[in-house]
């Protein structure tokens, strides 16, 4: 008498049926079939995903494999790629952000049979490979899910807003998030200092103990309390300065 | 012909745990003594036991939060320990990314199918049973703080890194493997969810938004002024605020506009001066809550004001100053200092008439002296001043 496993475990139970692919999918493509027994499990929930998603392409390359993921409204929503020299035992998915999308399980040995398959693209259509239900979470994007600088890096989690050089941000109260930008005085040093071309002034302050006036100026007075028509004069010349005193010169 | 349902079927099969083939490893809680709990692989401290009991767990499912870090391809999710306390059982989910623990408590004669969620604890958090009274659980909170501090270092909001479900079944059999006070502890790789049961939220979304300010550039000496012992400006990081969630905005504040383009659905984020909603600033503001002005200085940035230096003398500014000695006066330096400028009215050439007799005896202004005479003046100095790049 034949036995029968009354409890078989989870993955020997659903490994020759179509799980997790719908019970009405034909896994059939445009050249190839995926036979049931290679996908064991999966779930998939990319940002922005509907319901009914299924696996839209395979690319075919010498040295990825290429497996696309579609739904009703959207073609090719993630992505898992693996090497066919080493494939995985998990296919990992992630949409065209790279943000994780779900997994499919497999092993590497049934994996490898897309080796076989032709080079190019292998399209299948939505009732072909259509996932179960249960495999699918439809995650909406509500809100901001990330913010992307122009330079196409996508930012995530914590996200962190630091003001540096002259900009400044805060909390302005009410969710506001104030920007200021004031500048940076010491700009050449902010510049330079990475380089080590930096070198700080010094400035001159006093002269005799004496600052000078609020506009920097300096100044010398010829004059004496005690007689006021004093010789000595002083005059501006092109780069700075003559002291004299007036009178003849002499002729030795 | 009826069949079983999902809980039922799960009572006699590993899942949710991914199949196993005897003998498991379990390692009991004396042995841990010899091994750290994060190197449960040694294999000298295992045993061959019996295995975890199908019917205790029928089902699980986890979600891994934004900061979890978990990769589907590498991490995965297990069963640590079981502790019996009687008359409850303690079980203690981690996995390989975080390093935060699930408990998940059950009465030994809880109902069958019973389901609880549970967020993830930080590492060395023992949950308290129902019947202690005692308060285990702390945290921390961020505020804003004039300290510097490193945002990377930062505890994220007060969200866990992970969290999961499990459904119960029946704890007969795990009744008769363990008697009060025992913990069973499982090797990393023995109890290992089925990876289809967890889903990743890494990099899914925008979690909160946090305000930090970069420490303002300072005024420094240059490298020979300074001290042997005084060490490079640092520049810190100054938290204005964390975790900001909900409905956000941004505002142009000093030289700032913002506008949205719905078109490309950015913010552009662009200075003018004089625009956004406050103009230009008419002085300098702290940029972090306490804030002080450097020792001697008007300026958060340090250093003296424009009016605090000397920046011409009698009208004559620029790199460098010249004072040269006209007839009846020398100008030199003196030899133990260079730095003093000594003006000596020698009045050796000069011939000095009564300025009173006659108006005509003041000498006219005199010539510019040609670079022949100003190299052969014996008596002539300059003042310098230092390279003014980059100015107070």
């Amino acid at each position: 008498m034949p036995e029968r496993i009354l409890y078989p475990e989870f993955r020997d139970e659903l490994e020759f049926t179509n799980y997790p692919f719908a019970d009405g999918a034909s896994l059939r493509g445009t050249i190839h079939t995926i036979e049931k027994d290679t996908f064991l499990d999966a779930t998939l929930h990319p940002i922005g995903g509907q319901h009914r998603q299924y696996i839209s392409e395979i690319e075919i390359n010498p040295r990825r494999i290429t497996f696309r993921i579609s739904d009703r409204f959207n073609s090719n929503i993630c992505h898992a790629v693996m090497n066919p020299l080493d494939p995985p035992e998990i296919l990992k998915f992630v949409d065209e952000y790279d943000r994780p999308a779900g997994i499919m399980v497999s092993t590497p040995l049934k994996l490898t049979r897309f080796t076989t398959w032709e080079l190019g693209v292998h399209q299948f259509q939505r009732g072909d490979t259509e996932l179960v239900a249960s495999c699918v979470i439809p995650t909406p994007e509500p809100g901001v899910r990330g913010i992307m600088l122009e330079s196409g890096e996508l930012f995530t989690g914590d996200i962190w807003i630091v003001g540096e050089n002259g900009a400044v941000v805060r909390d302005d109260g009410d969710g506001n998030i104030r920007v200021d930008l004031v500048g940076e005085p010491l700009f050449n040093r902010v510049l330079c200092e990475p380089l080590e071309l930096f070198e700080p002034p010094m400035f001159i302050e006093t002269i005799n103990g004496c600052p000078p006036n609020e506009y920097g100026e300096w100044h010398i007075a010829i004059g004496d309390h005690e007689a006021p028509e004093t010789i000595v004069r002083l005059y501006p010349t092109n780069d700075g300065l003559r002291i004299e005193g007036i009178g003849t010169r002499k002729t030795l | 012909m009826a069949r079983a349902g999902w809980y039922n079927e799960n009572e006699y099969r590993d899942y949710p745990f991914m199949t196993q083939v005897e003998p498991f490893g379990i390692v009991r809680e004396e042995d841990l003594s010899l091994s750290s709990s994060s190197s449960l692989s040694s294999e000298s401290s295992a045993e061959a036991l019996v295995g975890l009991p199908h019917e205790a767990i029928v089902d699980f499912g986890a979600i891994m939060g934004i900061r979890s870090g978990f990769d589907e391809q590498t991490d995965w999710v297990y069963l640590y320990r079981i502790s019996y306390d009687a008359p409850y059982f303690v079980f203690e989910f981690r996995n390989t990314a975080c390093s935060e623990s699930i408990f998940f408590i059950r009465h030994q004669g809880a109902d069958p199918w019973t389901i609880s969620w549970e967020s993830s604890r930080p590492m060395g958090y023992e949950p308290t049973l129902p019947s202690s009274q005692s308060s285990i659980s702390s945290s921390s909170s961020a505020s804003p703080s004039s300290e510097p501090f490193n945002p990377w270092n930062f505890e994220p909001c007060e969200e866990p890194c992970w969290e999961a479900f499990i459904v119960t079944g029946f704890f007969n059999d795990l009744l008769d493997m363990m008697v009060d006070g025992d913990t069973l502890y499982f090797h990393q790789g023995v109890w290992v969810i089925e990876p289809c049961r967890v889903q990743s939220l890494v990099d899914s979304f925008a979690a909160s938004i946090n305000l930090a300010n970069r420490a303002r550039k300072h005024v420094t000496l240059p490298e020979r002024c300074r001290s042997s012992s005084s060490s490079a400006e640092e520049d810190p990081v100054h938290l204005n605020r964390a975790c900001m969630t909900g409905d956000l905005a941004f505002k142009g504040g000093y030289n700032c506009v913002i506008r949205q383009e719905d078109s490309n659905n950015a913010i552009v984020i662009d200075g003018a001066v004089g625009g956004g909603e406050y103009g230009q600033p008419c002085e300098e503001f702290p940029y972090y809550p306490g804030e002080e002005k450097p020792d001697g200085s008007k300026h958060y940035s340090g250093g003296p004001t424009c009016g605090e230096i000397v920046k011409t003398v009698d009208g004559k500014g620029g790199r460098t100053i010249r004072i040269d000695p006209g007839p009846g006066f020398g100008i030199s330096t003196d030899p133990d200092d260079p730095s003093l400028l000594i003006i000596n009215a020698d009045m050796e050439d000069l011939l000095v008439e009564c300025i009173g007799e006659s108006s005509e005896s003041l000498a006219p202004l005199p010539p510019e002296p040609t670079p022949s005479e100003s190299s052969s003046s014996s008596s002539e100095s300059s003042l310098s001043s230092s390279s003014s790049v980059g100015g107070p």
